[in-house]
């Protein structure tokens, strides 16, 4: 179903995009080291697709969502995006290219001003960019509303009058409200029960159809990420290790990390039964990861290079890059 | 493998919650049995009424606005019990006088065999289990919170969803763990005093000195027992031999032996029972009870430790004295799992346990869960709301929807078949993973129409029809008994998914 993309139409390039942030004590509040959230990360979207970027909580995922849309100022690299430098805009052209991508945050409740009405909420941004005002504001948001599969009734309610599930429907509302062509989504179904979920992805599946929306999805849910994204990206302790189309890192993933991952999920189904790879110790904490690479202290495929250089992120095979000394010197297992 | 004893019997449940809007009816007669060495895996969405059976059970409901309107909740009652318990339920009915009136005639006749020496016949057996059956004393709804005090903790525990606020953020981890070894077992905290005070003891009497010197591998060692060192007030707690060097406030030999042996009675005092009077006097002596207490504080750090090992903590010495902050979430659920599984319980209920962690450690943690049961022979009651966890850890399974148990079976059978309609659309709307879906991916998940119901105002009838889609006119009007439709099976539908046409379709 998934058709190989040209490469002249990539919509997103991030480019050694990092972010330190600055651990600062004593008396002087001097800088005593940094917290390596995201490191050197690089990948690209294409128009029209879905990115899942998958990993364990604190690797850097939400980080990364949020340096692109410079909601947090990068420390380092570049991004390009819709053929723009995003790190040189001045703040009033980034404003400009927010219009083109927007963020659905993870719980729906927070995400929402409870002393504003829905119409107010998916109103804002419009009423910002000076899209609309007055009645055509309010049957912009009442075609939105429709769009989410809400009614015109909700307009005047407010966020706690509302379901899980209907409350993500209204983030999703507002983030569509500028129109743009790219959406980033921070973990959006976990906070939902597991019948809601599949309406909610179901919604995003119509609406990437519909409106040729690009998806960049952050999720920790392995099964969602099979089932909603084209390609997958892997992070572990704010590094990419391996980044491919959904059927390649599921079914023939080369990154040890990987593997485990894979491994560790539970299907619903008691007569399959896994080779689990169980990982023994903890995430790296990120003011210290490792030298090298950051999960040889948890790798049982580690040789001595793996603990004193860090393996480049490199394309195995075309659109499968790994960061892995192991697939690319004893070919893939 | 698995005996069919129940551990745990709950009849006819209903907890309800009174609050300005109206009564929220939480459950609504939940019946469910836990066998000794299964886990009972209980799955559900958000407001299904799981925690709140748990809590039930564990007597933590906040009364009010909770009410427990109704049933029973047996924990460990012997079977014979049971049967006698039914007998009378139906002879009896409410007729609490004549219940009363029975109860007093078998007091009675039990009373006149015991003066006359008969208390150990089968005759008085029989008498005691009528009674129990009678004064349901094997119920632990209608205990006093002492008598609840004594059971929680000690015959079922309880692991929460998220580590970091069910640990106390102000006590050392070990400070926890070995507070709830010191309110149940004592005794074991005692013993091991005792043990490491003779130890001591013993190795003065027979004039050892020990130096710390330096092993091959560079960690410092007792000279007498070449054991890595771990001392305690200037002596090596292994052997017990005296340090050289370093500050004792019990530096002269003879004092140290004399307070080895107050000590040494103390601990064998308590031992044998916590409520004696010389360990009351000692207790309330200022210097004498920071003293005789000192080992046994020790015994306490020595025993949460051990507790920690259990779990597989890598360095229990250090967690064990560090709070909770400290460690990283499931560092934190293994020292939850290593505090509730110190006393040994008969019932662990965890009420999603790995729903705040990372799929990696989710795998650990379960699997710890499994080899515990598995040596310990302890039941699980699993609450959590992903089916796969359930498929992959659960003997038995059972579904709840607003308040009623909808489906129980075994974790095979259940799966395979479903016969309640929300439980089969709940496993075709999960997004599944692996060769064999590559073509599902992308497609529409199959839903669940509508939201969970809002139990102030719960659909008349069956709770589900109004998002099932094999609904029947019945379905608005009745709610459907939980019936065992095939052995082993039980279902509250009144249209289940019917078995031919689910093969067909898989």
């Amino acid at each position: 179903m998934t058709s190989v993309t040209p490469t002249t139409n990539r919509f997103l390039v991030a480019q050694d995009l990092s972010k330190f942030f600055p651990i600062r004590g004593g008396v002087f509040s001097t800088l005593k080291g940094e917290i390596k959230a995201v490191d050197k990360v690089s990948f690209f979207v294409n128009k029209g697709e879905t990115l899942g970027i998958v990993g364990e909580s604190g690797c850097g995922k939400t980080t990364l969502a949020r340096l692109i849309m410079r909601l947090v100022e990068p420390s380092g690299g570049r991004v390009v995006f819709m053929g723009g430098e995003l790190l040189k805009y001045s703040p009033e052209k980034m404003q400009e290219a927010r219009q083109h991508m927007q963020m659905v945050f993870q719980d729906p409740l927070s995400a929402l001003d409870p002393r504003m009405t829905i119409k107010n909420i998916i109103g804002e941004p419009m009423v910002v960019y000076g899209i609309a005002r007055g009645e055509n504001l309010t049957q912009k948001v009442t075609e939105l509303l429709e769009v989410v599969g809400l009614k015109k009734e909700h307009l005047n309610r407010y966020p706690h009058e509302f379901s899980g599930g209907q409350r993500q429907r209204i983030n999703i509302a507002r983030a569509l409200a500028l129109r743009p062509s790219m959406l980033f989504l921070d973990e959006p179904t976990s906070a939902l029960d597991v019948s809601v979920q599949a309406q909610i992805l179901n919604l995003l599946m119509d609406l990437q159809r519909e409106l040729g929306l690009t998806y960049v999805f952050i999720t920790h849910n392995l099964g969602v990420v099979f089932h909603i994204s084209d390609r997958v990206a892997v992070m572990y302790a704010g590094k990419l290790v391996e980044l491919g189309k959904t059927e390649t890192i599921f079914l023939r993933p080369s990154h040890p990390y990987t593997k485990a991952l894979l491994s560790a999920v539970a299907v619903a189904d008691p007569t399959v039964k896994i080779e689990r790879i169980t990982l023994t110790g903890e995430v790296p904490s990120p003011a210290k990861p490792p030298p090298g690479c950051r999960f040889h202290p948890r790798c049982w495929q580690r040789t001595a290079e793996c603990s004193e250089k860090e393996p480049l992120f490199l394309e195995i095979e075309p659109e499968h890059f790994v960061a892995c000394y192991d697939p690319l010197e004893r070919g893939r297992t | 493998m698995i005996e069919r004893e129940p551990l745990l019997r709950i009849e006819g449940l209903k907890t309800y919650f009174h609050t300005y809007e109206g009564v929220v009816k939480a459950l609504e007669g939940i019946d469910l049995e836990i066998h000794k060495g299964e886990t009972m895996g209980l799955v559900g969405e958000t407001g299904c009424g799981k925690s709140v059976t748990a809590t039930t059970v564990m007597g933590l409901i906040p009364m009010p606005p909770g009410k427990i309107e109704g049933g029973r909740v047996f924990l460990g009652e012997p079977i014979e019990v049971t049967t006698l318990r039914r007998e009378y339920d139906k002879r009896f009915g409410n007729d609490g006088e004549a219940r009363k009136k029975e109860i007093g005639k078998l007091t009675k006749s039990l009373d006149d065999m015991k003066a006359t020496g008969k208390g150990k016949d089968p005759g008085a057996r029989r008498l005691k289990e009528q009674l129990a059956a009678l004064e349901y004393r094997f119920d632990i709804l209608h205990k006093t919170q002492q008598e609840l005090n004594a059971i929680r903790g000690d015959r079922i525990a309880m692991i929460f969803q998220e580590p970091m606020t069910a640990l106390n953020p102000g006590f050392t981890i070990g400070a926890q763990i070995s507070e709830t070894i010191q309110l149940h077992q004592l005794g074991k905290i005692a013993d091991l005093a005792l043990k490491v005070a003779e130890t001591e003891l013993k190795a003065i009497e027979a004039g050892k000195r020990a130096r710390r010197v330096k092993s091959g591998s560079g960690s410092e060692m007792c000279s007498e027992c070449r054991v890595n060192i771990r001392e305690d007030h200037g002596y090596c707690l292994s052997c017990g031999s005296p340090l050289e060097g370093g500050f004792s406030f019990l530096k002269p030999m003879a004092l140290r032996k004399t307070w080895l042996r107050t000590s040494r009675k103390y601990y064998a005092r308590l031992k044998e029972n916590p409520d004696n009077t010389y360990a009351y006097f000692m207790e309330r002596l200022p210097v004498v009870k920071r003293l005789v207490e000192s080992r046994f504080r020790l015994a306490k750090t020595l025993l949460a430790e051990d507790a920690l090992r259990e779990v597989k903590i890598a360095e229990p010495i250090r967690v064990a004295k560090s709070y909770p902050y400290e460690l990283s979430g499931g560092m934190k659920q293994r020292a939850m799992i290593a505090m509730m599984m110190s006393t040994q319980p008969d019932l662990l209920i965890a009420d999603e346990p790995t729903t705040a962690l990372d799929v990696t450690v989710e795998t650990q943690i379960l699997a710890l869960m499994r080899d515990l049961q598995r040596t310990r022979n302890t039941s699980i009651l699993l609450i959590t709301h992903d089916l796969g966890v359930i498929a992959e850890n659960c003997h038995r399974v059972a579904v709840m929807y607003a308040g009623y148990i909808v489906e129980m079976s075994d974790v095979e059978e259940i799966f395979k078949r479903p016969l309640h309609p929300y439980m089969n659309a709940l496993l075709r709307s999960i997004p599944k993973v692996g060769p064999a879906f590559i073509g599902m991916r992308k497609k529409p998940l199959e839903i669940i129409p509508g939201v969970v119901p809002n139990l102030l105002k719960p659909p008349p009838g069956c709770r589900f029809h109004p998002r099932c889609e094999r609904a029947l006119e019945k379905c608005s009007k009745e709610v459907p008994p939980l019936v065992e439709m095939i052995p082993g099976h039980q279902v509250a539908c009144h249209n289940p998914v019917p078995q031919s046409a689910k093969e067909a379709s898989s």
